[in-house]
């Protein structure tokens, strides 16, 4: 009830003629069994243009994500995640003193001496559980190479005028009415 | 038989209680073995109000059954790429509002008519469709609306015959409220200057 005296309310601002004719029937019908029958017809028309595979709607969107966490990949794209951000917090904090080699002097695991630095830190993201925080962290990150950008292109703003502004704040219908009377149908398409 | 569409029932049909049914429809969506009669459930609940939002967009009866046939064969098909993020029914306007959209510039094109007389050729169908019987002033209504860009029709239809909310409308149509209030304000004055020119 409250939702119907909101547009009468408006109505009787705008145009009391349009909300007077709202009373009356707007003289469209419908057959008398229409809704009995269109699930059938649906069904029929969908086993005539393609066939009836049932799709299943997806889970939540909690969901999802648990079961995207339990992959391979993103337990290590996690495990990288954490052995980057740590790293970083201790890269600010203190000089790097530790070298990838060194950690691999103290690794309990078959390694051998000519071991590269991707290599060791390969190693360390899939054994991350066997560190501390502070051992990860002193390591040193990759260099990585960024791709150049040869002119990124110019971030450009849509041309909404003070006008489109002043219209999309909540404002009174005088105001409203106001900045109505100087716009045009094309201007106002754009707005939607 | 006919069935004349009295407006109480229709406005009927848009207050039952939505929230417990499309959860329990999302549910059976969710599983393979009930997909199908939650699907059966969910054209059970909006198939009403589905039927005048494309009807009072397209005006004949006959083009609104075709679009909610393509709307619901659209949902069926699509529905594994719902991810839930709007309601359900926010998603179902969104994709009736489309086809019938559609509808509409595919018939203006294929009747070789020029966007500013494709109103005319609505009028032209609604006025010899058997399933319209209003009297002068509904025609002049209908035209004064037919005669509203897409986008303004569809606010003004959906604010004045289904009474949403502006805040509903915004997701349903992705537009802010500001936008939305100035497109209605804007439509009530045109089709009542239409009114007095006539």
């Amino acid at each position: 009830m409250q939702q119907k005296e909101s547009l009468d309310d408006e109505l009787k601002g705008l145009s009391p003629w349009l909300r007077d004719l709202k009373k009356s029937e707007p003289g469209l019908q419908v057959p008398a069994d229409y809704f009995d029958t269109l699930e059938a017809r649906v069904f029929a028309q969908m086993e005539a243009t393609g066939g009836r595979e049932t799709p299943v709607m997806q889970a939540t969107r909690g969901g999802k994500l648990l079961r995207l966490l339990r992959t391979p990949k993103a337990g290590v794209a996690a495990a990288a995640a954490i052995v980057l951000t740590v790293g970083a917090l201790w890269f600010l904090r203190a000089p790097n003193t530790v070298t990838p080699g060194e950690i691999a002097a103290n690794v309990p695991v078959v390694a051998r001496p000519e071991l590269s630095d991707e290599e060791i830190e390969t190693y360390l993201l899939q054994n991350v559980q066997d560190f501390e925080p502070e051992q990860l962290a002193s390591i040193p990150l990759l260099a990585v190479e960024l791709p150049e950008t040869e002119n990124p292109a110019p971030v450009t703003s849509p041309k909404i005028t003070k006008k489109h502004h002043e219209l999309l704040n909540d404002v009174s219908a005088e105001d409203l009415e106001k900045a109505l009377n100087g716009m045009s149908d094309e201007e106002l398409e754009r707005m939607l | 038989m006919r069935r004349h569409r009295g407006k109480s029932a229709f406005l009927q049909a848009l207050t039952t209680d939505k929230s417990v049914s499309d959860e329990h429809i999302m549910q059976l969506l969710r599983t393979e073995p009930a997909f199908e009669r939650g699907f059966r459930l969910l054209m059970t609940q909006y198939q009403e109000r589905l039927y005048w939002h494309i009807r009072r967009m397209v005006l004949v009866h006959e083009d609104a059954d075709d679009v909610l046939q393509n709307t619901f064969i659209k949902v069926y098909r699509g529905i594994a790429q719902f991810e839930g993020k709007s309601k359900l029914y926010t998603w179902l306007y969104r994709i009736a509002t489309n086809e019938a959209i559609t509808h509409l510039q595919s018939k203006a094109r294929n009747s070789s008519t020029s966007l500013d007389d494709a109103s005319g050729v609505l009028m032209n169908r609604l006025q010899a469709d058997t399933w319209f019987d209003g009297d002068a002033v509904q025609v002049k209504l209908q035209h004064a609306i037919a005669e509203l860009p897409d986008k303004q029709r569809i606010v003004f239809n959906l604010r004045y015959f289904e009474e949403m909310p502006y805040e509903e409308m915004s997701t349903v149509l992705e537009t802010s409220v500001g936008a939305l209030k100035a497109s209605f304000h804007h439509a009530t004055k045109k089709i009542e200057a239409a009114f007095r020119e006539a």
